[in-house]
């Protein structure tokens, strides 16, 4: 029932595309920016120091959201060797590290009219000179809390709560059902 | 819209990330005067506030954005906000407030 909720089926069109991501690791983490050298040694990727910063590699995505806090996005096939990583920094530095893996959906957005679209439920400058690509932040899309990613001039990825994931995907048919 | 500048993510940000957090700098008394204190002084802590019909001192939260508490000097009739600061920072003196205003 879920998965025919949020698997909307848009016209094929390349003013706009809306994919749900499938199964993915996902991890709050809360520390004090002093830890965060260590918590780099250990983990063995970068980790970004400013609010709205992202380490992007090929299966790891970390994004800065506050002063303390993170979210980690990982591949599920990476899940043995970060539940490594997780156990030896929680025994080495004072952190809090969640994991919300099914807390979250995510979705990606694609196609000329992408910013257009998400700027009709988010009111965040989403110009390129201010929401520049490789750019996070947390903000609400009709009235919902999303994280927001952008991987491209045209290219978003969206992660909202779980429960929303059929009311944002719904919404997203109806804008572009009315502007196609 | 409205925007509010954020002093942890250092822009301005969609007030519909915002959340209003009550009157700024009220401390809140210590385990042991919470001891002494009278029950007027301590509803007098928890419920009397200035209210203020202009430059108000108050809290505000990023909520939807860097989730963040900080500080804002907003005026109350115009609903503007003439400056905004990190938690633990003093009350800015009305020099600072003339200032914040050019
Ligand atoms: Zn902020």
């Amino acid at each position: 029932m879920f998965e025919q909720a949020v698997n909307i089926s848009l016209k094929k069109s390349d003013s706009f595309e809306c994919k749900v991501i499938g199964e993915q690791l996902r991890y709050s983490i809360r520390m004090k920016q002093d830890f965060v050298e260590k918590a780099e040694k250990i983990c063995g990727f970068n980790i970004p120091r400013n609010i709205g910063e992202v380490e992007s590699y090929d299966k790891i995505l970390c994004m800065c959201l506050g002063p303390d806090e993170w979210i980690l996005i990982v591949q599920p096939k990476l899940k043995l060797q970060f539940d490594k990583i997780i156990a030896r920094l929680n025994n080495s530095i004072t952190i809090s590290i969640t994991n919300i893996s099914d807390r979250n959906i995510g979705f990606k957005l694609k196609g000329k009219k992408v910013q257009k679209y998400i700027n009709s439920g988010c009111p965040l400058d989403l110009a390129l000179e201010s929401f520049p690509i490789g750019k996070a932040s947390r903000t609400v899309f009709e009235s919902v809390p999303i994280l927001l990613f952008r991987d491209g001039k045209l290219s978003f990825r969206v992660e909202c709560w779980r429960s929303f994931g059929p009311y944002i995907s719904d919404f997203f048919k109806r804008i572009a059902d009315t502007n196609d | 819209m409205l925007l509010i500048h954020c002093p942890y993510c250092n822009k301005k940000r969609p007030e519909v990330e915002f959340a209003y957090a009550g009157e700024a700098h009220i401390e809140r008394p210590n385990g042991i005067n919470q001891l002494t204190m009278t029950d007027e002084e301590w509803s007098n802590f928890m419920f009397i506030r200035n209210n203020i019909r202009g430059e108000h001192a108050e809290r505000w939260w990023h909520n939807s954005g860097c989730n963040m508490f900080f500080n804002a000097i907003r005026n109350t009739q115009t609903d503007k906000f003439i400056m905004t600061y990190k938690m633990g920072e003093n009350l800015p003196t009305e020099k600072q407030i003339k200032a914040a205003k050019k």
